[in-house]
């Protein structure tokens, strides 16, 4: 599904990415860990699609689409979801507005018309229900005022609606205590399917507790030096980063 | 050491003042009107025009302007017909229309079907009738105000008293004059003791007519009154448009004032508001829309003379192109003013590097126990906002829009719903689509 061969990525003019090479096949659910400025943040900015980022070298698809065409939104609709790290707060636009745009941009790049309101509200008080999305968080503007755990959640909650193929989860566990990580794996679990894959970018195993990974990967200075099943996580919590890293330097 | 000063005339201002002295016989009204004409204009035989170092007149530059055009009678350029009225200028809200083409009413005042309480008659007529009773601050020396007082042609003195129902009227301004024309107009507005009332003005152009509109009201906010004020200028860019409103308030009146300022090239829009008795209040609400080639300037004075008065002024610039920008607020709070509560806050989105947002907020406070602030910032739309927004597949196009929605729609949703907050959103969306067509049009 996600096909990443040899990514180069510089900021501010600064290579960040030296290489990366990743196959994320449907159904699957791959780890990424790493140390503190090893490059996992911007490589899920650089999927995004975020200026500021610049692909120097290197190809990403997602289904044999080349992501790099195209822009952030038309990514998005190619199937390609970021729940970031650090949700924006956008005053003055209501996170009902919001999903809906969001939801009917989706439609209309799929060939579909807008949905109907009656469908819409059906649809996110199922979806918000489940995630512990109160209609109070719904109506006030997006993200404004929201404690990390709602932000986290509502990320979620735009993942359920959207629907998309590939999720990328950029330490979604920051910020959240032991219930709220519990609902916001919750929430991702119930969207494992074999047609869907998840990118789970984490520094600490606890998350892969709740989000079982098939492959993890240890990401350093830019690269990938280690790839194993879920239990080269379990080694990490235990011997930590650095003597990885120094027997890959 | 004395230094003499000597005034002398710009061609423009001599062009002027031969063409106030031309038509000034000719101009309708009686032997009083041509003496309040002749008082208004004073303030230009003596000053001239205010050339670009009057602070206030920094950026309305009326040396240039006048230079370029000496003053024409609208009348002159030709009258319309009340055919060519735009269908419905404010859909789904209950009014009575009065209408001017080219600064002169399309019927004669009194003829216009009128809610139950309000009364109407020619201004021309009512100014001699009774003086200038009201109260309101003078503003003198302002010369668009001695301009609009020497050359008026036109308008009407409402006086809305009390009724089953509070009135809604709209007084439409219609700009059709395809040859250069002044049109000059003043309007007197009195809400009796106790009655609510709203009145919306409405400033179109059909084509691309070269007008130079000075339209200039007198509002008087009588005890306990309420007046809800709302005015949307839609002009095409080739009219320049001036508008001031000088209004007074009662004991315990509230005036809500809401202004969309989004055509003419170039366009005036001055507030000057007085507190006559104590514990009134003034909200004004102003949204300034500036595309390429476009200036809008605000300038708002309120008078605080009186105790327990409050003032609230929110202004919101969103500016494209090389479209510039300019708020000049002033709060005067008076020695016998204590208890004031004034606030005034300008905020501006600039969408091009070339795009201005000129803010001058000033308090004078003269009085020790009162609470006033006043603030301005500036910037742009926010790339981290717009990414996020992308990221969940919004288009950059809509992205945007729900953004400068957010920001400009804040302020019409504090000053209501109903059909006329509808009517503000409506048009404020249409801006923001035609400016992505002008721009999409401008990169192909």
């Amino acid at each position: 599904m996600l096909n990443i061969k040899n990514l180069h990525v510089d900021v501010d003019g600064k290579e960040i990415l030296r290489g990366i090479d990743l196959e994320v096949k449907a159904g699957e659910v791959h780890a990424i860990m790493g140390p503190n400025g090893s490059g996992k943040s911007t490589l899920s900015y650089a999927l995004a699609g975020r200026d500021g980022y610049e692909i120097t070298e290197g190809s990403v698809t997602l289904d044999g689409t080349d992501l790099l065409d195209l822009d952030a939104s038309e990514r998005a609709t190619a199937g390609m979801f970021l729940a970031f790290q650090y949700p924006t707060e956008i005053p003055g636009v209501a996170n009902m507005t919001f999903l809906k745009a969001a939801l009917n941009a989706h439609r209309k790049a799929r060939g579909e018309g807008e949905i109907s309101t009656p469908d819409f509200m059906r649809l996110v008080r199922e979806k918000a229900g489940a995630l512990d999305v109160s209609n109070d968080m719904l109506k006030r503007s997006l993200n404004t005022g929201f404690s990390g755990g709602e932000k986290k959640r509502n990320e979620i909650l735009q993942m359920a609606i959207l629907e998309p193929k590939l999720c990328i989860l950029d330490e979604t566990d920051s910020g959240l205590d032991i219930d709220a990580l519990r609902l916001v794996a919750e929430g991702v679990n119930k969207m494992r399917s074999p047609d869907r894959a998840f990118v789970v970018i984490t520094h600490y195993q606890r998350l892969l507790d709740y989000i079982v990974p098939d492959v993890v990967h240890v990401l350093s200075r830019g690269r990938i030096i280690r790839t194993g099943g879920k239990e080269l996580a379990l080694e990490l919590e235990e011997k930590g980063y650095t003597a990885l890293v120094e027997n890959a330097a | 050491m004395t230094v003499a000063t000597a005034n002398i005339r710009t061609a423009a201002e001599t062009a002027l003042i031969e063409a106030f002295d031309d038509v000034k016989t000719a101009l309708p009204g009686g032997s009083e009107r041509l003496f309040a004409r002749e008082a208004a204009f004073g303030a230009i035989r003596a000053n001239g025009l205010p050339n670009r170092r009057v602070e206030a007149y920094k950026y309305t530059d009326l040396k240039a302007l006048y230079g370029r055009q000496a003053p024409v009678d609208g009348a002159i350029a030709g009258a319309g017909s009340a055919a060519a009225l735009p269908p419905d200028t404010w859909s789904g809200v209950d009014r009575s229309v009065i209408a001017f083409e080219n600064g002169r009413a399309l019927m004669p005042a009194g003829s216009a079907s009128l809610p139950e309480g309000v009364v109407c008659a020619p201004y021309l007529e009512a100014a001699e009738a009774t003086g200038f009773a009201g109260d309101y601050p003078a503003a003198n020396g302002d010369p668009i105000l001695a301009l609009n007082g020497a050359f008026t042609t036109d308008g009407v003195a409402l006086t809305i008293g009390a009724a089953a129902s509070e009135p809604v009227v709209e007084i439409l301004h219609l700009s059709t004059a395809s040859a250069p024309a002044d049109t000059v107009a003043t309007h007197r507005i009195r809400v009796e003791t106790g009655v609510k009332a709203t009145v919306l003005v409405t400033y179109l152009s059909d084509g691309e007519p070269v007008t130079r509109e000075n339209v200039a009201f007198e509002v008087d906010v009588e005890r306990d009154a309420e007046l809800t004020f709302v005015s949307r200028q839609q002009h095409a860019e080739s009219v320049t448009h001036f508008a001031t409103l000088r209004a007074g308030l009662g004991e315990r009146a509230k005036l809500d004032l809401f202004n969309l300022c989004m055509g003419a090239g170039q366009s005036r829009q001055q507030n000057f508001i007085g507190f006559f008795g104590e514990t009134a209040s003034v909200v004004q609400r102003t949204i300034s829309l500036v595309g390429d080639g476009q200036q809008a300037d605000v300038v708002h004075a309120i008078d605080h003379r009186l105790m327990n008065c409050d003032s609230k002024d929110f202004h919101r610039v969103v500016a494209d192109g090389r479209g510039r920008s300019v708020y000049q607020g002033l709060i005067t709070v008076r020695p016998d003013a204590q208890h004031t509560d004034g606030r005034m806050m300008t905020k501006s989105l600039l969408l091009s590097d070339e795009a201005e947002a000129i803010a001058k907020p000033e308090l004078e406070i003269f009085a020790d126990d009162v609470q006033c602030a006043h603030g301005a910032t500036s910037g742009q739309l926010d790339e981290t906002q717009i990414f996020y927004l992308m990221s969940r597949g919004i288009g950059r196009r809509e992205a945007e829009h729900l953004l400068l929605s957010a920001f400009l729609n804040e302020v019409i949703e504090d000053f209501g719903e109903g059909a006329i907050a509808d009517n503000l959103l409506s048009a404020v969306d249409d801006w923001l689509e035609r400016r992505w067509s002008l721009n999409e049009e401008a990169a192909a």
